[in-house]
């Protein structure tokens, strides 16, 4: 009986005084302001650090206050006052410059890249497995790459560099056939099950030049772990602004990947071009990712994980959700990268057996806290 | 003041003439029930109402605009949707999933404003879910998370309320809330509701007029008392109804037994044999 009336209060509405509904918007906006901004500044911090721990560790190491050093004399006005300070030998400036530097943006760039296109993958598809190559862009990119290693492909067109090109020209080529088989008017599950034959598909062309290869193949087989030590300065200067631009891109549709959350039928009620969103944002999540494979292989379980693990810390508004991940995605490759080329010195070892080694037992941990299983 | 009306809609679909020929009008305020078998074509005139299905021929008007040659988030800032189910990867509280109603106000980057927040609040007061505002949405029963859905649309500031079955799954007691609400929100704020209802003591109860359908076509449209009879039940669903008036629900209908042959032997047989227990 008293619950029923409490009930019945409830549903008729009690108003609240006016100071007391300012109070409220005041409060909750507040809140969630310094909630966002001081996920945003931890989340940077922490990168900044391990660039920092990063560029400081390895075969030779250079003390983290000479690395600051460098790191600042680069900075417009703060470099005037460190510009007498020789103290850093040329040899550990090379290395931090020329062979640190640049695998550290990679990894920034590539764990940035692959937790965005999941993250986003995730929400428009409605669908927790969802990764970034589940598009056909991973296996389109290691059929390119095993085509150039093996064959010789564009290696008239691109030179030096034809690893890289053609791999990305085979993961963008894999995205477009997905969309061609799904067909016009096509659901999100047809569209995923496209993308998974035409994957078959490359996986079999892949398969059969590892046939083919002959002396090539340790080549083939080393990229196809993937890796991040071929990362170089030309490497990074026509890549680095294409996963820009990428990344931009998709930080514009939050709103939209907002109003997807309630599934497609909402989002068209809530004014969203659904159709033409999910197509942008794919073709966006294609761009980075195969952006990402051609320079560094195929690197698993950041695009898968590190989503859901974000979600679990800062919810899912989209609007904090892929700032976040795009951060923790850059610190936890970088972190992993650095594991992978220190632990096991002189050797290294492949950086998607630490990607899965240290984020399985983390992800655990994350997942019994919450008590809740991820499922779509 | 909106008014919808509907004029020639058909939509087919394959081989399939889901609608054919619906034209109706409806004034603003009113709460308007839509009753009929499986198939009948009900999800799929909430559907192209609410601009998911684009009709084959037809077109339908809010306001006397052709919301064809509206931009979607016009339509969006007009027309709202209750949804039946949401989606499950979710860390939202229910006031964040509220505020999503605000989404056809706000252009790209642009965060909630003061006044934004405010109608959220209210619409969460007014649908009796504002306690649960800080409280995470997934972890809520099946009659609150439905509060927060309608509380999500009223955020929209509609002036038409589009609902598919918005008490299945609900307890009784939750049905009679989540009803009585919609109908007071309906008054109070001059919305239009189209709800598709499979209850007919529920659409009987709460419908200002009654749109009967029948594989795509319109059967009726008239008050309850007009629409439903035990004639049109017979026609329509096949089944023989008893109806009787009622001094708080309107009517009562009480289905006895389908028309098909062999079943209806067996029904009656069933409740003479209870009767005589």
């Amino acid at each position: 009986m008293g619950t029923a009336s409490k009930d019945k209060a409830e549903w008729s509405g009690h108003h609240h005084s006016h100071a007391n509904t300012e109070d409220f918007v005041r409060r909750f906006l507040s809140e969630r302001h310094s909630r966002w901004t001081a996920s945003f500044v931890i989340s940077l911090v922490i990168l900044f650090a391990l660039i920092v721990i990063s560029s400081s560790v390895g075969y030779v190491h250079i003390s983290p206050t000479d690395i600051l050093i460098l790191l600042f004399q680069r900075i417009p006005l703060v470099g005037q006052h460190l510009a007498g300070q020789n103290s850093v030998s040329s040899v550990d400036k090379t290395i931090f410059f020329q062979i640190r530097l640049p695998r550290i943006v990679g990894a920034i760039m590539v764990g940035s890249a692959l937790a965005a296109s999941g993250t986003v993958l995730q929400d428009i598809f409605s669908n927790a497995l969802a990764d970034p190559y589940i598009t056909g862009v991973s296996s389109g990119a290691a059929f390119g790459a095993a085509l150039s290693i093996v064959l010789g492909f564009g290696s008239y067109v691109f030179g030096l560099n034809s690893i890289i090109a053609v791999a990305f020209v085979g993961g963008i080529l894999s995205v477009v056939a997905s969309f061609f088989v799904a067909g016009r008017n096509s659901n999100s599950a047809m569209f995923l099950l496209a993308g998974v034959t035409v994957t078959f598909l490359n996986s079999a062309g892949v398969a059969f030049l590892t046939v083919l290869a002959g002396d090539r193949l340790p080549a083939l087989v080393f990229w196809l772990m993937g890796g991040l030590n071929t990362v170089s300065w030309p490497v990074l200067t026509p890549t680095l602004p294409v996963i820009i631009f990428g990344l931009m891109g998709m930080l514009y549709f939050s709103r939209d990947l907002n109003a997807l959350l309630f599934g497609e039928e909402q989002a068209k009620s809530l004014g969203v071009n659904t159709s033409r969103v999910k197509a942008l944002l794919v073709a966006l999540t294609a761009l980075v990712t195969a952006t990402s494979v051609s320079i560094s292989g195929i690197i698993g379980f950041v695009g898968l994980i590190i989503p859901h693990m974000m979600r679990l810390i800062v919810g899912s508004d989209h609007r904090v959700l892929l700032p976040s991940s795009i951060l923790v995605g850059a610190s936890f490759l970088l972190l992993c990268d650095t594991l992978a080329r220190t632990v096991a010195l002189p050797m290294e070892i492949p950086v998607g057996v630490v990607t899965a080694s240290v984020g399985g037992p983390f992800f655990i941990y994350l997942l019994r806290r919450q008590r809740r299983f991820i499922g779509s | 003041m909106v008014e919808l009306r509907i004029q020639k809609l058909s939509f087919r679909y394959d081989s399939i003439q889901a609608l054919e020929d619906v034209e109706f009008s409806v004034s603003s305020g009113d709460v308007v029930g839509i009753l009929g078998p499986n198939g009948s074509g009900k999800t799929t005139l909430l559907k192209t109402i609410n601009r998911t299905l684009r009709p084959t021929i037809g077109s339908i008007y809010i306001d006397g605009a052709n919301i064809e040659s509206m931009r979607p988030i016009d339509v969006a800032r007009k027309v709202a949707v209750v949804p039946q189910e949401g989606h499950t990867n979710l860390n939202l509280t229910a006031l964040e999933i509220v505020l999503l109603g605000r989404i056809p106000y706000l252009r790209p980057l642009q965060p909630e404003s003061k006044a934004d927040v405010e109608i959220a609040r209210r619409a969460m007061e007014s649908t009796g879910c504002f306690n649960l505002a800080p409280r995470r949405f997934d972890q809520l029963s099946g009659g609150e998370k439905r509060r927060v859905v309608l509380a999500r649309a009223l955020a929209q500031e509609p002036r038409l309320l589009l609902l598919d079955e918005p008490t299945m799954n609900l307890d009784v007691n939750n049905q009679i809330e989540l009803m009585e609400s919609i109908i007071r929100l309906s008054k109070e704020m001059k919305i239009t509701v189209l709800s598709v209802f499979h209850d007919l003591n529920l659409a009987v109860r709460y419908s200002d007029n009654i749109l009967l359908l029948k594989q795509g076509k319109v059967v009726a449209l008239g008050t309850p008392e007009a629409v439903v009879t035990r004639e049109n039940l017979r026609t329509v669903f096949g089944v023989e109804a008893e109806i009787r008036k009622h001094p708080i629900t309107r009517l009562t209908v009480t289905v006895l037994s389908s028309l098909s042959s062999t079943t209806r032997e067996a029904s009656l047989q069933h409740s003479v044999a209870s009767y005589d227990r």
